[in-house]
Formats: structure tokens, C-alpha cells, sequence
């Protein structure tokens, strides 16, 4: 199981994955909004989308695992 | 022959054989060169000379009276690097295991000091099993002697260490404390204790790759500047980052005619980042199209990628490039990114190598994590960083540039000899929104229609200032330029700057934040 954490404090914009979705490496899967600007945050590796774990609108922390993949 | 000539022959021989036919094969094994095989493919055909061959440890506790141990466990000598004189001291991981002894450091500290004298680049190649411990005080008062002599080194010469092996312990201080630290990702291990003391004194269970490996060095601490393959892939990689560099601090780096016009014009740069400011785009396609021959050496590539540092040519000229990464953390500078872009600086300024800085950032990191970590002391880094370099200083303003961010990624008051802007660029204080929203906060409040004026006053504020002009007609920008000329006036740029001289008063240091 790999998670995906956010990279930094945001609101969440978009979850631009399923679960049961394949991502390749450097996939986005999801959009956040800080400072901002729009972040992207990257599959880390190849996967199968195992848990979505946050919603459009909410704010998310470094702690927070925004998506699993397995 | 004579007897004489017979010893010496038969003295060097058993030498060069360094730990013998055992332990070179087991080196081998495990995808390594010899040391004697790295200082081979490092330098230019026939040209090292070896110096302390016949060094030899003076302790005898412990049975180490019997104990061979060739070269002292590491080869130092000279040679030339496609034409260039450069040092080298090179473990031997085949004669007992290449640790660390009084011996072994005096010769490793006496190569630095030679290199510093003579004012070419030292290169060390770490592969070392750490302290001789039989030894005592004798090798941990050596290891000063090693820290001392890089150290009044540094700012002098160029110092790149290779991790092709172990570096662990206080010893990993040494590669650390050079200008540049080249990681094997097969076989370079670095960190201030292995998992067996860890074990021991932490009770952490840990594997040697998860914490001193390529992962942990370039990617979180922050201590590997390129990671590369087998030997030969980082020998390879230290000559083209020397390729960059000068001898000393009092020469410029080598021009090289890279067959790029100067004069160049990148049509394909004008519309190409987005206009929407909110909107990410990869500044290594921005770097790529403006340098010779998009050719770019990122150092630190997996460390604080919201900012990019690296060498590249403008003109055939070397060029130490800082830019914002707007694709990661939308190029925000937060303190690892303050590190690591304030270190580069001051590499640049010491050796003489001009500055080129491309701006798109919203800011200096906000909120408890960041403050709390201390991004008002590591900012504060590139300000001194930025102001106190003497070295010809490029900026281009391509699109956010606010607040302490505009200041800390170099303007013209904290150091830019010429700045440039985009017509994309907005420069100034703040967002309008934030602008309005404190100015004009009682006027929106007691408005009949408060949204209708809080959207007037940001069109107002944004107009008036968000934009390169108004930054333009106090002379802060030198000139708003298409996209499609930044190359063209950055080499003429450097042209101007090629003899620029700074004179200010004495003083020992600035007080930079550390």
C-alpha cells in the first residue's frame, strides 16, 4: 500500500482518480489550491487506486493521506 | 638490475596490489572498482602521479605491528581532467577496509592542502569502513586534521566528494563539508551512524539503504547534491560538474564555445506559460529553451523541488541558474528551499560563476509548520545570500514575484545588476485581493452594495498594480521584455557584466542566519 500524502497545507479542488483506477507514475491525482496556486499532487508510483480519502472543499494538512494506491 | 632497484620495484609492487587478490575480487563482486581502478578512469591517460605511496600507520597495539596495510588505505596524488590539473584522494576499501587511521588522514588532509596551495579542484573518493578503532585518539585527532584542512580549503577550491562505498560515523562530516556530493545509488552510503549503532543505542531497527541510501540523501536530508549509477557513471558525472567550475577562487570558469548565437531569439517562449497565475506549468522547459543547447546540470533535482538549481552556459559562459518551480508546491519557498537555493548562491559567488534568476513565486511559506520551523531564519539566508554575492547578478521577473518573496529570490535592492520582467509579470506587494480587502475593509463593510465595491476596488488595485509597469517606471525593472528575447538579453547581459567589480568596506563575514 503506498499513500499519498499532501505535500502541503490546501483546500482540496479536484480528486482527478477513482478508486479501481490504474495511475501510471507522476499521474496526478488530485488538485489543491494554496497559496494561490494550483498544486498537483503526483502518484509517487505505478498503482491501482485502493482509497480515495477526501472530498472537493476540504482542507487538507501534511498529515493527511489524500489517496492510497495499491 | 640492482638489489636496490629490485626493492623499490618489489616494495611498489606489493603496493599496487593494495589488499590483495582476495579482497580486490570481493570489491569486484560487489560492482566496484578499486581505487586504483576509479583514479585510472577518472584521469586523462598517463598523467597521475602519486604522492605518499609508502606512507605507513605507526601503531603497534593490538597486533597492528603486523598489519600491511597498503597506501595507508587511500591513494592521493594529481593528474589532469581533460586538461586540468586536479587532486584526488581515493579510499581503498581492499586494504583493511579502507578505514580511517592517523596515518590514513594525515595524507588525505595533506593532498587538500596541496590542492589549496596550488589552487587546483580536490576530488575525494569515499569507500571507507570508518575509524580504526585500534588506533584511539591518534584517528579521531586525525579526522580534525582532515575537517581542518577542507575547511580553510572551502571558498579556495572547488571540493567534490563521491560517495562510491560506506561513509559513516563522524567521517561523513568530510564529504558532507565539500562544495558538492556525488552519491552512488549501487553502492554510496553516508550518515552520522550505521544501523548497528542505531540498533544499539536508539533501538530502531533500520536497513543501511532505507537510512543512509540515495533516498535518504537526496530526497530527504538534503546532503546529496546528484545521484548517479556504478563508478564509472559518478567519476563521469564529477567531470561534468568540474567542466562548470574554475581551478580556484581567482579564476573564472572556462569559456567553451557550445556553437549556440548568443543572439539566439526563442520564439516558442512567447505564450508559453499560462497567463492565469493559479496555473502550474515545469520551469525546466522555460531553462531548457533558454541555455546553449538546452543543456542543464540540475544539482539537488529531488530535494526541495519547489525551487531548481543548476550550471548551464549562456554565451559558452558557465552560469549557476536559481529558478521557482511553479509545478511543485506551486513554487512557494519554504525552508528547505531557502537552503538550499542560499548555499548555491554563495557557491556561485565564491568561484565566480555570474547568477541568473528566474522568478514565479507567490511567496515565502506561511503558517504554523513553516514559521514554526524557522522560514524567517532560513529565508533570511538568500537575502544575505543574494546581497552579499559580488558576482554578476541576471533576474527575469516571468510572472509572481510578491512580497518577501520578490526580495528574496533577488531584485534589484537585494542585489540584481539588471532585472527583467515579462509582460506576464506581476510585481508588487501583494494579491489585489488581499490589497483591497485590508485598504478599503470599512468602506466594503459599510457599503449598500459591499461585494459590488470590494470587486471595483480589486480591479482598481489590480490594474494600478499588478502588472511589470508600475515596477517598471520606478526603474526597479530595467526593461519589460517578450519572452522570446530573455535569452538574447541575458548573454548581453553578461557581456556588460563580464568585469564587474564590487569594493565595500572590511569586515570579517556578514552575520548570515545559519
Amino acid at each position: 500500500m503506498v499513500q499519498i500524502c499532501s505535500p502541503m497545507v490546501g483546500k482540496v479542488l479536484s480528486v482527478d482518480v477513482k478508486v479501481g483506477a490504474e495511475v501510471k507514475k507522476n499521474d496526478v491525482v488530485v488538485t489543491l489550491e494554496a497559496m494561490k496556486m494550483q498544486i498537483k499532487v503526483y502518484a509517487p508510483s505505478d498503482g491501482e487506486v485502493a482509497e480515495v480519502n477526501i472530498g472537493i472543499g476540504d482542507v487538507v494538512s501534511t498529515e493527511t493521506v489524500l489517496v492510497a494506491l495499491k | 638490475m640492482s638489489k636496490k632497484y629490485e626493492e623499490l620495484k618489489s616494495r611498489r609492487e606489493t603496493i599496487y596490489q593494495m589488499g590483495g587478490e582476495k579482497a580486490v575480487a570481493k570489491q569486484h563482486k560487489e560492482g566496484k572498482l578499486t581505487a586504483r581502478e576509479r583514479v585510472d578512469y577518472f584521469f586523462d591517460p598517463g598523467t597521475f602521479t602519486e604522492i605518499g605511496t609508502f606512507v605507513k600507520h605507526r601503531i603497534t597495539n593490538f597486533g597492528m605491528e603486523k598489519k600491511n596495510v597498503p597506501a595507508e588505505g587511500v591513494v592521493c596524488g594529481y593528474g589532469k581532467v581533460n586538461g586540468r590539473m586536479v587532486m584526488v584522494g581515493a579510499e581503498d576499501y581492499t586494504a583493511m577496509a579502507g578505514t580511517f587511521g592517523e596515518y590514513h588522514g594525515k595524507k588525505f588532509a595533506n593532498a587538500i592542502d596541496k590542492a589549496k596551495d596550488m589552487g587546483i579542484p580536490f576530488i575525494g573518493l569515499n569507500d571507507s569502513g570508518g575509524a580504526r578503532l585500534q588506533e584511539g585518539i591518534d584517528t579521531l585527532e586525525a579526522y580534525a586534521w582532515l575537517f581542518n584542512s577542507q575547511n580553510l580549503a572551502s571558498g579556495i577550491i572547488p571540493q567534490i566528494a563521491l560517495l562510491l562505498g560506506p561513509c559513516l560515523g563522524g567521517q561523513a562530516y568530510h564529504p558532507v563539508m565539500q562544495d558538492f556530493v556525488i552519491q552512488s545509488r549501487n553502492h554510496g552510503y553516508m550518515g552520522i551512524a550505521g544501523p548497528a549503532f542505531v540498533k544499539a543505542q536508539l533501538g530502531i531497527e533500520i536497513d543501511l539503504e532505507t537510512l543512509c541510501g540515495v533516498q535518504a540523501h537526496a530526497v530527504k536530508s538534503g546532503c546529496t547534491h546528484i545521484v548517479a549509477g556504478d563508478d564509472k557513471d559518478c567519476l563521469d558525472r564529477a567531470k561534468e560538474l568540474l567542466s562548470y567550475l574554475p581551478q580556484n577562487n581567482k579564476e573564472k570558469p572556462a569559456r567553451v564555445d557550445t556553437g549556440d548565437d548568443g543572439m539566439r531569439m526563442v520564439p516558442e517562449l512567447d505564450g508559453m506559460i499560462p497567463e492565469q497565475t493559479m496555473y502550474p506549468y515545469d520551469m525546466h522547459e522555460v531553462i531548457e529553451k533558454l541555455v546553449d543547447n538546452g543543456v542543464f546540470l540540475e544539482i539537488m533535482p529531488d530535494f526541495a523541488k519547489n525551487v531548481i538549481i543548476g550550471f548551464a552556459r549562456f554565451n559558452g559562459r558557465s552560469t549557476g541558474i536559481v529558478a521557482s518551480q511553479p509545478n511543485w508546491i506551486g513554487g512557494v519557498i519554504d525552508c528547505d528551499a531557502a537552503d538550499k537555493v542560499s548555499r548555491f548562491v554563495r557557491f556561485c559567488d565564491l568561484f565566480n560563476i555570474p547568477l541568473v534568476n528566474l522568478h514565479d513565486t507567490p511567496a515565502y511559506m506561511i503558517g504554523p509548520d513553516q514559521d514554526w520551523k524557522g522560514i524567517l531564519r532560513h529565508g533570511a539566508k538568500m537575502l544575505f545570500a543574494y546581497i552579499d554575492a559580488t558576482v554578476p547578478k541576471i533576474t527575469v521577473i516571468m510572472r509572481k514575484s510578491f512580497a518577501g518573496a520578490y526580495l528574496g529570490m533577488c531584485c534589484k535592492g537585494t542585489g540584481a545588476d539588471i532585472v527583467y520582467a515579462w509582460p506576464e509579470a506581476t510585481i508588487t506587494i501583494v494579491g489585489a485581493e488581499t490589497a483591497a480587502s485590508v485598504i478599503f475593509a470599512k468602506e466594503i463593510r459599510n457599503a449598500e452594495n459591499p461585494d459590488e465595491v470590494k470587486a471595483q476596488r480589486i480591479k482598481e488595485y489590480s490594474d494600478l498594480y499588478e502588472n511589470p509597469y508600475h515596477a517598471g517606471e520606478r526603474g526597479y525593472i530595467d526593461d519589460i521584455i517578450l519572452p522570446s528575447e530573455t535569452r538574447k538579453k541575458i548573454c548581453a547581459s553578461l557581456d556588460l557584466l563580464e568585469n564587474k567589480t564590487v569594493v565595500r568596506p572590511w569586515r570579517k563575514f556578514s552575520n548570515i542566519n545559519m
